[in-house]
């Protein structure tokens, strides 16, 4: 993709607020360009058509959807679940119906890719392992294990020969897809933290993507996590050198957050555009340019959980959070109006917005 | 100048350092009021060899996450429901091991409570939230300390099992005064000062305690008694426990046993708890801290809560196969529970309106379920019962009649529990 000339992110503006009932924890617009799916709080997956604006619910799951990808023929989708189970849709049918179904995939789906021939889908989850799955019927077709512990993230490198998979403990496992082994492992263990007394381990590499021509290799998430009951940490972006592993940047948010960065995607002009929580305030969208640590531009917003750029390289998807009432500690509240935080799907457009 | 100051000879010895660490923290207790139970109430107590293991999450563990899930309901959170060994019974799949067991347990599932803040929810829960008559209630291991008839081994009544530093915590014991207070277990550690330095024979420690109890004697006539009573309760103990390093070895613990308990702080202070009953502590606490989701509440859980369900199975079965259930009540709780709403940090946070406590063992019924709370899980559905009515539970699952008893601190008659609740009656056998 080249970058279009029109790209300016500090002249981004909300182009659209799809609502939904839960809020949104991923999201992914099709290659075709039509559609933006998402996965929620709820046992729905959500296509929105972009033209017409139709909302359509693709049922089946029975857990929250936390994982997406699109095959690149335009025409199947896979899902994964917290449940561990997988479901291939022909996404852009009329009332799309699953291809096929795989129950047990993972305890949980946490991540999903495709590979660059694409006749795997990739999968990764809670045990641990990455695993693949032929498109056309979902048989298993392998697996690559070695971390040992939870895989959060995965990214296909653009050349086709690698998968880079990351992990609760702060690894990136770079796989050679051809030998099916394990090449080397970056060090983002800056995105882990266990301290003496906490329980569990906090953190992790919550989100990978890669540049253009995969010469970058950014990892989200966040350092410095104080317990493993608030899970406060300092949100965070590592930007390593693919060739050599070297760690050239770490980036941090402008913008207050106390959560990691889920949402990770490259601009085709070079740019990261991060996505952070907050605890139960306002959050950002940060948008990093392709050199330094410094923020280009960063616009408040609520929580948000994916990221997915259009293929026109111009529309930025954010899976996030739409406050609905009083949550935090509490007692006393009235049944009546103690009800679901929501959700929505909000696309920024990149460039100058248009006056008529 | 300090009320327990007396300017007295005795302190140039260094009383406090002589007197050691066991009784350090009771030195600084209020404790100018003692407390009585009425004599012909105590003669109703028939909770002779009656024990309590009483598990704390500090904080609060989910109930959609583990005793009362609601799976594809609007707070219902990405887990499953799974069956227990009670038919029509379901706990989140996250507690498989407890399920197995739900037919030792009585699980309820309509608690609702006042206090959503840490700063007080814990000494408030703790001390099963009376009426306020300006002292300090005891915590419920001071309160059976000083309500059930002491247990014939000596060993202290109240012991507690925590991560990090140990000691004696006065405090718990409120009005009842420092003596009823918890000897606290480090890392289910003893303290230190049991284990005799070898250039201490038997002929010069005896000569050592004969000195301290001779430079006790004018200090204790110069004191409130519950002062010294609280020193002298410390040295009882200590030299108790000197005579059962055994409970402390770790070399003496089947490895299968250390396997199935899990070898993180829940699982051995659990299985260290099973110790201590086995030698017949009346009382034994477990803490646990860090159960307090605000943030990734769902992973957190899913590492979290096998760290309970499976060492709280472990115990369960054990205290079963030793014949121990009939006679140790079994409580696990929080201060509160979790939110329903799932906040942006895919948090819970403290909702004490509608939560779970669990118990077995001693005095319940076995394999019930008693309160629900509605289909979103959000608000009780039906009776709800508060700390008071917990606490009466308790109280009267040991034998304790909670709705006659009273303390009597200087004259005043206290009631056990909140005069304002009763006992669940569902739940006693």
């Amino acid at each position: 993709m080249v970058a279009d000339p029109t790209l300016d992110v500090k002249k981004a503006w909300q182009s659209h607020s799809l609502p939904h009932d839960r809020p949104l924890l991923c999201c992914a617009f099709s290659p075709c360009g039509e559609y933006v799916v998402a996965g929620a709080q709820d046992e729905n997956l959500i296509r929105w058509n972009l033209e017409s604006g139709e909302k359509r619910l693709l049922a089946g799951h029975e857990s929250w959807v936390h994982a997406l990808a699109f095959h690149p023929d335009r025409k199947r989708l896979l899902s994964g679940d917290l449940q561990g189970a997988l479901r291939c849709w022909d996404y852009a049918a009329a009332a799309p119906a699953p291809r096929w179904t795989t129950p047990a995939a993972h305890p949980w789906v946490q991540a999903a890719a495709v590979t660059h021939d694409g006749k795997r889908w990739i999968t990764a989850g809670t045990d641990g392992a990455i695993r693949f799955w032929n498109v056309d019927d979902g048989q298993p077709a392998g697996e690559l294990l070695g971390h040992g512990t939870e895989v959060y993230s995965l990214a296909a490198h653009p050349a086709g020969k690698h998968l880079l998979s990351g992990d609760l403990l702060g690894r990136i496992h770079i796989w050679n897809l051809e030998t099916a082994k394990l090449e080397r492992t970056l060090d983002a263990k800056l995105l882990h933290t266990r301290k003496e007394d906490f329980l569990a381990d906090v953190g992790g590499v919550r989100s990978l993507a890669l540049n253009r021509d995969g010469t970058q290799v950014a990892a989200g998430g966040m350092s410095d996590a104080e317990s493993n009951t608030f899970c406060p940490g300092k949100p965070a972006v590592l930007v390593f050198d693919f060739a050599s592993g070297v760690l050239q940047r770490t980036l941090r948010t402008k913008t207050k957050s106390d959560g990691p960065v889920k949402g990770l995607v490259y601009l085709s002009n070079g740019m990261l555009a991060a996505q952070g929580e907050h605890l139960n305030a306002t959050s950002s969208l940060e948008f990093f340019p392709g050199e330094g640590t410094e923020v280009h531009h960063a616009i408040p917003r609520e929580s948000g959980y994916g990221l997915s750029l259009h293929p026109d390289g111009l529309r930025l998807a954010v899976a996030g959070f739409v406050n609905n009432g009083r949550g935090g500690n509490g007692r006393h509240a009235k049944p009546a109006e103690y009800v679901a935080h929501k959700g929505a799907l909000v696309i920024y457009r990149l460039d100058e917005k248009k006056t008529t | 100048m300090p009320p327990h100051s007396c300017n007295s000879d005795v302190h140039a010895l260094s009383r406090r350092r002589m007197l050691g660490v066991l009784a350090g923290g009771a030195a600084a207790g209020s404790l100018n009021v003692g407390a009585l139970l009425e004599p012909a109430v105590a003669e109703q107590i028939r909770g002779q060899g009656r024990q309590v293991l009483f598990i704390w999450l500090d904080g609060g563990i989910s109930q959609l996450e583990s005793w009362d899930p609601k799976p594809r309901s609007e707070f219902g959170g990405p887990f499953r429901a799974i069956p227990t060994s009670v038919p029509g019974v379901h706990f989140s799949e996250l507690v498989p091991e407890t399920a197995k067991h739900m037919d030792k347990l009585a699980v309820i599932r309509s608690m609702s409570t006042k206090d959503e803040n840490h700063s007080t929810g814990v000494a408030r829960v703790q001390r099963g939230d009376p009426k306020n008559r300006g002292v300090d209630y005891p915590f419920l291991g001071s309160a059976l300390a000083k309500l059930l008839p002491p247990p014939a081994n000596n060993l202290p009544p109240y012991m507690h099992i925590k991560p990090g530093r140990g000691g004696f915590q006065w405090q718990d014991a409120g009005f009842l005064g420092a003596k009823y207070g918890a000897l606290t277990l480090g890392e289910g550690k003893p303290p230190i000062h049991i284990f005799r330095p070898a250039s201490v024979d038997d002929a010069r420690d005896d000569a050592r305690n004969s000195l301290r109890r001779r430079l006790n004697e004018p200090f204790r006539r110069q004191r409130r008694e519950s002062d010294v009573a609280a020193y002298e309760l410390s040295y009882d103990m200590a030299e108790q426990l000197m005579k059962r390093k055994d409970l402390f070895d770790d070399r003496t613990l089947n490895s299968a046993d250390v396997a199935r308990y899990g070898e993180h702080p829940l699982g051995r202070h659990l299985l260290q708890a099973r110790r201590l009953l086995e030698a017949g502590v009346q009382f034994v606490k477990v803490t646990s801290y860090h159960w307090d989701m605000h943030g990734d509440n769902f992973n957190m859980h899913r590492q979290l809560v096998p760290q309970i369900d499976r060492p709280f199975a472990a115990i369960l079965d054990d205290l079963a196969q030793r014949g121990l259930l009939d006679r140790v009540l079994v409580v696990l709780m929080s201060e509160f529970g979790r939110t329903p709403k799932i906040n942006t940090r895919l948090g819970r946070d403290h909702w004490p309106e509608a939560w779970s406590v669990v118990l077995a063992g001693c005095g319940v019924k076995r394999g019930i379920v008693v309160g629900q709370t509605t289909a979103n899980g959000a608000f009780c559905d039906g009776p709800e019962y508060d700390c008071g009515h917990l606490f009466h539970t308790i109280f009267e699952a040991l034998g304790v009649p909670a709705s006659k008893a009273e303390y009597v601190n200087d004259g005043q008659p206290l009631p056990i529990a909140h005069e304002e609740c009763s006992k669940i009656d569902e739940v006693l056998a």
